[in-house]
């Protein structure tokens, strides 16, 4: 009912192995991505799902070890102009570029600027590389990341939210029955982080956390006076371990047990001035705020406000 | 980006406080007393016409009524992702019930009450009413929607607010972020369009974007969508009607909107004119006199006082 922007899949599981290479070759490489070969020392198997539309095109490709070149009759025997997105998912590829040599892994994104030759070696470590492909209109991209015409490779590898979304935009792109509306918006989407990329960035480990740490401290917060809060227990109603808790609160250049001493000090000399608990003897007070060893309460009451308990409420009753 | 607490303010004057402050002066709502202990805490950021915050609080309930709508209308959509606890959401005859992880859209132009439970912690994004209509015209219809849970972009959706929320990005990251927000809540919101409706709406949805994406082509014209899509260039005409303008109406405002949000940018040293041509103008007594029209000054004058704010 809605256009769905259907795939095209070329594999070679369905030929005979002498013929593998060259129908590879023919097919895929010369009439596709227009890029010339040489043929693997070992046995070869190939497949590639690619989906068009109008200039963008994209595509998972997954294959055995070989050497592919972008030479310079390549270049000029192709009439658009365009730029590539290689998002590598399994397996190692080196991409040799104007003497330049990089060399990208899982979960690694290139982008290459389609007009200028390279050489790629897909490397073979005993399991078959995969890779999704983004071919994009180079007017399309300059438009919006102006700063990708300063060199022709960038890889990007920092794990920046930036680099995520576009990971994950790449991944949705390339997946099945994707309508027109889709497939626009996803690749304006694309477009859009492409400029986003050059700005300085939030490290992903970094954001999720921030939001966590509040939502940590609030839950201590009001769940002092339970003795039982522990590192243990508050990890758990999270689900996190508690090597995540020690590093949210790491940030508060604090640790958990600290953090929560001063938290209930605090709260115990609060409720010591406040009027209406003239009636609680101090113990009672110690132990509503999670206190169970009222030695160990007076102690580090002293320490922290210089002043035993019973003199800071006698401070306060005397104005 | 401002921050209020109710942490240092009295415990008996924390809630006349978060309904002067907050609630009345920033989000022109009216604030049920809560019957227990009350705390709130909000952070809000402005970008232009953007507004994004963080609000997190123990529990009571919101109204915005219909006085409050008078006093302070708005033309904006309110887009809610809850972090923790729940909110309920009534507006007209729809309820939404958010829980961890869940978004909603709320049509800001339509009285509203929420109840907000203990320690709900919500991100919000307030978006003028067009950005997101012109995408999904389909989500007027009704005053509030929620994302159903199922999406497969709802994931997306949720990360690029929390990156909204950040405090630290700049107004260019804010608008290439909220314009992938909206096209995300576009597709997430999709199942919500009736299903005779939605081979054209989302084909719209790919017309709107080819056309942003081909803006700085002089020679964008309805002919050239039409071919692109295969489709007549009464379609094409027919479709943007739908959307209450016409083709040359919307692509010239877009233009000039692209300008604008350069021109906002700090980067000095580019020429007005190379803005211009970059945006698909291509005669600038043309652009300079539509733009004295939108935005009532000159060029000159919109980049200036950007400049002097920097």
């Amino acid at each position: 009912m809605t256009p769905v922007i259907g795939t095209t899949t070329w594999s070679t599981d369905s030929i005979d192995e002498r013929e593998r290479f060259s129908f590879w070759r023919e097919m895929v490489c010369r009439n596709v991505f227009n890029i010339s070969v040489q043929a693997p020392p070992k046995r070869f198997s190939a497949s590639i799902t690619a989906r068009s539309h109008g200039a963008l095109r994209f595509a998972i490709c997954e294959s055995t070890a070989y050497d592919i070149d972008r030479t310079q009759k390549d270049i000029s025997n192709e009439s658009t102009d365009h730029y590539l997105m290689y998002l590598q998912l399994r397996g190692h590829t080196l991409l040799t570029q104007a003497g330049d040599a990089i060399e990208f892994g899982r979960n690694d994104i290139v982008i290459a600027d389609g007009r200028r030759p390279y050489h790629a070696a897909l490397f073979d470590d005993g399991q078959c590389r995969r890779q999704a492909i983004a071919v994009l209109p180079r007017s399309f991209i300059e438009a919006r990341a102006p700063w990708l015409r300063r060199r022709p490779v960038f890889k990007l590898a920092s794990n920046s939210v930036y680099v995520d979304l576009t990971r994950r935009h790449l991944l949705q792109l390339t997946a099945d029955d994707l309508t027109e509306g889709e497939l626009a918006l996803l690749t304006e989407n694309l477009c859009n982080l492409l400029a986003l990329l050059d700005h300085a960035d939030t490290p992903i480990n970094r954001v999720q956390p921030e939001l966590q740490l509040e939502a940590l401290l609030d839950f201590c917060r009001r769940n002092l006076h339970d003795p039982a809060l522990s590192p243990d227990f508050v990890a758990a109603q999270f689900g996190i371990s508690t090597r995540t808790l020690h590093l949210r609160f790491e940030k508060l250049e604090q640790t958990f047990g600290r953090w929560l001493l001063d938290a209930r000090l605090d709260a115990s000399s609060n409720a010591l001035r406040n009027p209406q608990q003239h009636a609680c003897s101090i113990s009672e007070i110690a132990y509503s705020c999670g206190f169970n060893d009222l030695s160990h309460f007076n102690k580090s009451f002293r320490t922290r406000f210089g002043v035993s308990p019973s003199k800071r409420r006698a401070e306060f009753l005397k104005r | 980006m401002t921050f209020w607490s109710t942490d240092t303010v009295p415990e008996r004057e924390r809630f006349s406080f978060w309904r002067e402050t907050i609630c009345d002066t920033i989000f022109s709502i009216s604030p049920e007393a809560p019957s227990e202990r009350f705390s709130a805490r909000v952070r809000v950021r402005s970008s232009g016409p953007l507004r994004f915050a963080m609000c997190q609080s123990t529990s009571y309930e919101i109204i915005r009524t219909q006085r409050d709508v008078n006093k302070a209308p708005a033309d904006y959509y309110t887009i809610y992702l809850q972090l923790q606890g729940r909110t309920l959401i009534n507006q007209c005859d729809d309820t939404a019930s958010l829980d961890c992880n869940d978004i909603a859209l709320s049509d800001c132009r339509r009285p509203y009450s929420a109840t907000l439970s203990n320690d709900g912690l919500r991100a919000v994004a307030v978006l003028p009413r067009p950005m997101v209509n012109s995408r999904a015209p389909w989500l007027s219809q009704r005053a509030l929607h929620r994302i159903p849970s199922s999406s497969q972009y709802i994931d997306l959706a949720r990360r690029h607010m929390i990156q909204l929320m950040s405090e630290k990005i700049g107004d260019g990251e804010t608008d290439l972020l909220t314009e992938n927000l909206c096209n995300l809540l576009t597709l997430a919101s999709a199942p919500d369009i009736p299903p005779s409706r939605l081979r054209t709406e989302l084909q719209t949805a790919a017309m709107l974007t080819f056309c942003r994406q081909n803006l700085h082509r002089p020679e964008l014209s309805p002919q050239l969508v039409a071919s692109h899509f295969s489709i007549s260039l009464r379609t094409v005409h027919s479709r943007f009607e739908r959307l209450g303008t016409t083709f040359g109406r919307w692509l010239l405002e877009t233009r000039l909107d692209a300008c604008s949000k350069v021109l906002r940018g700090q980067r000095r040293h580019h020429y007005i004119s190379e803005i211009a041509y970059n945006c698909g103008f291509n005669d600038l007594s043309h652009f300079n006199k539509a733009f004295r029209i939108r935005f009532q000054m000159a060029p000159t004058e919109w980049r200036d006082q950007f400049v002097k704010k920097q």
